[in-house]
C-alpha cells in the first residue's frame, strides 16, 4: 500500500502576503485568510506525506489542525494515485486580440462608432463599455447599439447620466431592444441601488443590471479603486493574472477625444481613431508592454497576498513617475493586512 | 470555408469560431433555432446536385467550398418561427383533431437530414450527421467488446426483477429530459430505486432501465477530440445531494471539478470505442471507484465539453478549430 499523499485542488490558489496568507478558491469564487504559515507550508511540500510534514514541523497539532482545515472545505485531498491528478494550469491564452474595450464620450466626442464597432468585432472583442459622460439622445444609442447587435460582442456596458429621460421603464427597453446591454450604471441618481431589469420571460442570468449611484461619474479620473467588491475571484481572471495585467491585457480605451491608449486613464496616446487602424496601434510594442505588467512587479503589491484577484490599476498610481507603483485607488496595506478607513 | 451545425445559445461554438476568426478562417453557423435557408438543385444532367445554404445575414453558401464541417448541435425537431408553420399551426387548432403540423414537420426533416448528410462528403466532419443519439445498450455492449468495465444492468418489463443488486439505480434509456408539471420542473435523473416504490408499481412494467449502483471516488467526464481525451474529475461523493446524479447541482457548494490524467490503457480503450461506435468526438461518463475501476456509464456523440475547458483550464475550443482547418482525408 502506497503512502496518501495530500494535494490541493488547481482551483485552490495558496498566496502568501508579507502579513496575511490567502487561499483562493476560484471555483467557488471565495478567498479565505489564514496564516502565512500555512500557505508557506503548502508551497514548500506539493505533495506531502503526513510523516513528510511530520519530519518538517514539530507542532503537530498545528499540522492537524491545517489539514483538517483544508479538507473540510475541500480545498484538497489525500490520495495515493496523485499521478491521476494534475495539479498544474495551463497558460492564460484567449483568441481575441483585444478582448475588451472602453470607449469614453464627452460634450466634445465626435467619435466614428460603426468603424469603431467593425474594428473591435474583427479583433474579437467581447467586453465593451461605453462611458457616457454627457447627456446623449436615444438616437445616437441606436446608432451604436444597432449595429453592435451583428457582432460577437458578448456584452456591453453602459454608463450614463441620470436624467429625467433615463426612466427605469426606458432603459428596461433598451435592455430588451438590445440583449448584449447587460450593465447599466446610471451617475448622479437621487438615491444608490442595484436591481435586474429587461424582459420578464427571460431567465435570470440574461437580465441586465441597473447599477443607480449618487456619484458624480463625469471623467475618466473616477476609476481606478480597489476594492474587494471588485475582486475578480475566478479560473479564468485568476489565471490570467499570473501572466499577465490583470486591467490592461489585451484591453483598448478610446478616450474622449479620440485617441487610441491602453484604457482611456492612461498617458500615453498611439494615434487618433480617425487616422490610426486600431490593429495598427495594438500591434506597436510599446502598446503591449504593459499587458505582461503583473502584480509580481508591483511595489507593494508584490508582498499582497490579494495580488492574482485583484483588479490593479497602471493609470492612477501612489508615484506618477514610478510604472510600477502601487495603485492611487487601493488603501490596503500588505504589511499589516488592514484596511484603511 | 467551414460549416457548423449549432444552436443560438451555445457558447462553445462561439468560442471555436473566435479561434477561427483569428486564423482568417471564413465560418458559416447554421443554428437551428433560427431560420436557414436551402436550395438543393438536381440537374438531368451527368452533373451532381449543388447545394446551397444560407443564415440570417449570412451569404448564400456552395457546400462545394466547404473544407471541413462540425456537427456541434443537430436537431430533429422544429423550432423556429416561420410565417408558413404559424399559419399551419392556426388552421390546425381551428379545424382539425389530427396534426397538421407534423406534416410540415417531416418535409423539413427531409430536406435537413439531406444537408446534414451532403455536408459530411467535404471530406473532415467533426461529429456524425445521424449519430446524435447513439442506442445507450448498443455503447454498452460496444464498451464491454474493448474491455472496458460496465455495471450490471438490465432493461425490465418486471417489476421482480427490478432489483439487480443491493443498491439499484434506474435511468433514462433515452436523453435526459424535463418537464413542468403544475408549476413544479421534473428532470429525469439518475435515481436510486427505494423498496417502497416497488409496492406502488405495477408488475407489468414499461421497459425500464436499472444498473448496479457503482460506488464513486470521483465521476469523470471525458471529452475525446479525434483520439484524445480531455478528462474532468468530479468530486460528487461529498456530497449527498450530488452523490447519485451530479446534475443535481449544488449551487451554494457547487462540487469540485478538476483536471483528471486516465491512465493510458484506459485512453486507448476508449479510442478503440469510439471506433467501434464510428464517433471522432463526444462526451464520455465514467465512475472511478474506490477500488480502482474505470466503469463505463455512457458516451453523448453531441456532449457539452464547455464545463470541461472551464473548470481544467483545457484548450479544447482551440484544438477543435486547429482540427477543422486542418486538410480533409
Amino acid at each position: 500500500m502506497r503512502d496518501e499523499v495530500f494535494l490541493l485542488h488547481p482551483s485552490c490558489l495558496p498566496v502568501a502576503g508579507h502579513a496575511a496568507g490567502l487561499i483562493c478558491d476560484l471555483q467557488r469564487g471565495q478567498y479565505v485568510q489564514v496564516p502565512k504559515t500555512m500557505v508557506e507550508v503548502l508551497q514548500d511540500h506539493p505533495q506531502p506525506t503526513w510523516q513528510e510534514l511530520l519530519d518538517d514541523y514539530a507542532d503537530e497539532d498545528i499540522l492537524k489542525a491545517y489539514f483538517d482545515f483544508l479538507v473540510a472545505k475541500e480545498y484538497g485531498f489525500w490520495t495515493t494515485s496523485p499521478e491521476c491528478f494534475p495539479t498544474k494550469n495551463g497558460t492564460w491564452d484567449h483568441p481575441a486580440l483585444i478582448t475588451n474595450a472602453i470607449i469614453d464620450h464627452g460634450v466634445e466626442s465626435q467619435h466614428d462608432y460603426p468603424s469603431l464597432l467593425r474594428q473591435l468585432d474583427a479583433l474579437g472583442c467581447e467586453q465593451l463599455e461605453l462611458r457616457f459622460f454627457t447627456a446623449i439622445s436615444e438616437a445616437l444609442l441606436d446608432d451604436i447599439l444597432q449595429p453592435a447587435q451583428t457582432t460577437d460582442i458578448l456584452g456591453i456596458q453602459l454608463l450614463l447620466q441620470a436624467s429625467s429621460a433615463t426612466s427605469a421603464g426606458w432603459l428596461a427597453t433598451l435592455c430588451e431592444k438590445y440583449p448584449r446591454v447587460n450593465s447599466i450604471t446610471l451617475a448622479g441618481a437621487t438615491e444608490d441601488g442595484m436591481t435586474m431589469i429587461g424582459r420578464r420571460e427571460r431567465p435570470e442570468h440574461l437580465l441586465a443590471h441597473l447599477i443607480s449611484t449618487t456619484q458624480v461619474l463625469d471623467s475618466h479620473t473616477h476609476c481606478g479603486v480597489v476594492h474587494p467588491d471588485y475582486f475578480s475571484v475566478n479560473r479564468t481572471a485568476a489565471n490570467e493574472a499570473l501572466t499577465y495585467n490583470s486591467c490592461l491585457n489585451r484591453k483598448l480605451g478610446i478616450d474622449e477625444q479620440g485617441y487610441i491608449r491602453n484604457c482611456p486613464s492612461m498617458p500615453q496616446q498611439f494615434g487618433h481613431h480617425r487616422e490610426v487602424k486600431l490593429a495598427e496601434a495594438i500591434a506597436i510594442q510599446e502598446f503591449q508592454k504593459v499587458w505582461g505588467i503583473t502584480k509580481d512587479q508591483v511595489s507593494v503589491c508584490r508582498d499582497c497576498e490579494f495580488r492574482y484577484i485583484c483588479t490593479d490599476c497602471r493609470a492612477h498610481r501612489v508615484e506618477e513617475s514610478d510604472p510600477l507603483a502601487k495603485p492611487a485607488g487601493c488603501s490596503y496595506d500588505p504589511y499589516t493586512a488592514t484596511w484603511a478607513p | 470555408m467551414i460549416l457548423i451545425f449549432s444552436n443560438t445559445e451555445d457558447f462553445s461554438t462561439h468560442r471555436v469560431m473566435q479561434w477561427l476568426k483569428r486564423a482568417g478562417k471564413r465560418v458559416l453557423r447554421l443554428n437551428y433555432d433560427e431560420p436557414c435557408q436551402f436550395e438543393f438543385d438536381f440537374p438531368s444532367d451527368s452533373h451532381g446536385p449543388t447545394l446551397r445554404v444560407k443564415s440570417v445575414g449570412s451569404p448564400w453558401i456552395d457546400l462545394q467550398d466547404l473544407s471541413a464541417v462540425w456537427y456541434r448541435r443537430v436537431r430533429r425537431v422544429w423550432n423556429v418561427d416561420d410565417e408558413t408553420y404559424t399559419q399551419f399551426q392556426a388552421i390546425q387548432t381551428r379545424y382539425y383533431g389530427h396534426s397538421l403540423t407534423d406534416y410540415l414537420e417531416a418535409e423539413w426533416r427531409v430536406a435537413y437530414d439531406y444537408l446534414l448528410r451532403q455536408a459530411s462528403q467535404c471530406g473532415r466532419a467533426l461529429g456524425h450527421p445521424q449519430n446524435g443519439q447513439l442506442n445507450k445498450l448498443v455503447q454498452l455492449v460496444a464498451a464491454k467488446s474493448v474491455g472496458i468495465s460496465i455495471p450490471i444492468s438490465r432493461v425490465t418489463t418486471d417489476a421482480n426483477q427490478l432489483m439487480l443488486a443491493e443498491d439499484t439505480i434506474t435511468k433514462p434509456l433515452s436523453d435526459p429530459t424535463e418537464f413542468t408539471v403544475a408549476d413544479h420542473s421534473f428532470r429525469t435523473y439518475t435515481a436510486k430505486i427505494d423498496a417502497h416504490w416497488l409496492e406502488r408499481v405495477p408488475k407489468v412494467l414499461f421497459p425500464s432501465y436499472v444498473q448496479e449502483a457503482v460506488p464513486k471516488e470521483v465521476e469523470l467526464r471525458i471529452y475525446y477530440l479525434d483520439g484524445r481525451c480531455y478528462s474532468m474529475a468530479i468530486f460528487s461523493q461529498q456530497n449527498e445531494q450530488t452523490a447519485i446524479d451530479f446534475r443535481q447541482y449544488n449551487s451554494v457548494v457547487p462540487n469540485r471539478m478538476e483536471p483528471y490524467q486516465l491512465p493510458s490503457e484506459v485512453e486507448e480503450k476508449i479510442g478503440l470505442l469510439m471506433g467501434q461506435l464510428e464517433l471522432n468526438q463526444g462526451a464520455l461518463d465514467f465512475i472511478l471507484t474506490p477500488a480502482g475501476e474505470y466503469v463505463f456509464l455512457e458516451v453523448n456523440p453531441t456532449g457539452s465539453f464547455g464545463m470541461i475547458s472551464s473548470n481544467c483550464h483545457f484548450p479544447i475550443e482551440h484544438d477543435i478549430a486547429e482540427w477543422l482547418m486542418q486538410s480533409g482525408n
